[in-house]
């Protein structure tokens, strides 16, 4: 499952983490520029179809991942749902946003293909997980009882020079961050991939994915932790063999 | 913890309780009643503090991962092209 990054051609996406953070209520500036792609994909235009694509064929694969075995399973899935976005194009009414309607139908194919290759351990996890079981954070690291309960017994190193763009200069650290998150339940997977790689606001989180915004920010704060202890496994690591 | 004022005004946070709403006081998420004593915590918890920062700093990363491209998007424009006509 490693080395899956030389599969792609990769840039670098540069999002700004300010305007992500601060987005207010959706203004009409990026609806109306959802209904301007809208109206040159239906009048055919390849370039407004590439733009499609490339805002969300990263985000797909990921979501993939959650439900079927690897990676090339994964492009296939995302391949069919293309190809059922294009054939149903016309028939999209807009009562959602074009990115909620594509990530339906993509969730929709990659657990109907789940269950085809009987992927069982990811379908049981899907619906055994709970939102009210465990914490995010490993109960041990906390003192269990005495005068301190509830207060750090192992707390986090700081991170003192650690930076985002030191990070991603890393290619281990990278690729520590990408094997967490393909290790990730399909359904912390997905609000991860949605509202911390793609931007995507939290509201339209939970419309895409029938949940309510209590359930989104539990596991968006289970599935960051998870990274964020796979990213301090590494650098411990790092810190160790100086 | 409920976001009550009578629990507000006598209950304490501890570290475990700051750190699962970590992520909701990054997101500006948490009522206000619970965002305050969040932050006072804070305030005085250097732990607390480079637990947040790790959060924030792994979302932020997580923003800015390489993008995944298609490389077969030759074929899906043929199949574009061949539905929707050609404007180009």
């Amino acid at each position: 499952m490693n080395a899956v990054a030389s599969t792609y051609t990769e840039s670098i996406g540069h999002t700004s983490s300010a305007s992500r953070r601060s987005q207010p209520a959706r203004p009409s500036g990026p609806a109306k520029s959802e209904d301007t792609l809208i109206a040159r994909l239906r009048c055919g235009d390849e370039g407004a179809f590439d733009e499609l694509v490339n805002q969300q064929h990263g985000a797909l694969i990921r979501m993939a991942m959650g439900y079927v075995a690897d990676r090339e399973v994964a492009e296939e899935v995302v391949q069919d749902t293309w190809i059922a976005v294009i054939k149903s194009l016309d028939r999209f009414e807009g009562r959602s946003s074009l990115r909620t309607w594509v990530c339906g139908i993509l969730i929709h194919k990659a657990k109907d293909r789940g269950v085809r290759e009987k992927r069982h351990t990811t379908f049981s996890a899907l619906e055994s997980y709970d939102d009210d079981n465990d914490e995010a954070v490993d109960p041990f690291r906390f003192q269990q009882s005495g005068e301190w309960a509830g207060h750090w017994a192992f707390p986090p190193q700081p991170w003192d020079d650690q930076t985002p763009e030191k990070l991603l200069a890393s290619k281990q650290a990278v690729d520590c961050m990408q094997r967490a998150i393909e290790a990730l339940p399909a359904i912390l997977k997905e609000v991860l991939i949605l509202r911390d790689v793609e931007g995507v606001e939290a509201k339209e989180i939970c419309e895409m994915l029938n949940i309510t915004e209590t359930n989104l920010y539990v596991r968006l704060h289970r599935a960051r932790e998870r990274v964020r202890v796979a990213v301090e496994t590494y650098l411990e690591g790092g810190m160790k063999t100086v | 913890m409920k976001d009550h004022p009578s629990q507000w005004i006598h209950s304490e946070l501890t570290c475990r309780d700051v750190a699962e709403r970590a992520t909701d006081y990054l997101d500006n998420h948490l009522p206000i009643l619970t965002k305050v004593p969040v932050g006072l915590h804070l305030a005085s918890c250097a732990d607390c503090r480079a637990y947040l920062k790790q959060i924030a700093l792994v979302s932020e990363a997580l923003g800015r991962l390489p993008k995944l491209y298609p490389r077969t998007i030759n074929r899906l424009r043929r199949h574009f092209s061949a539905l929707h006509g050609c404007a180009s």
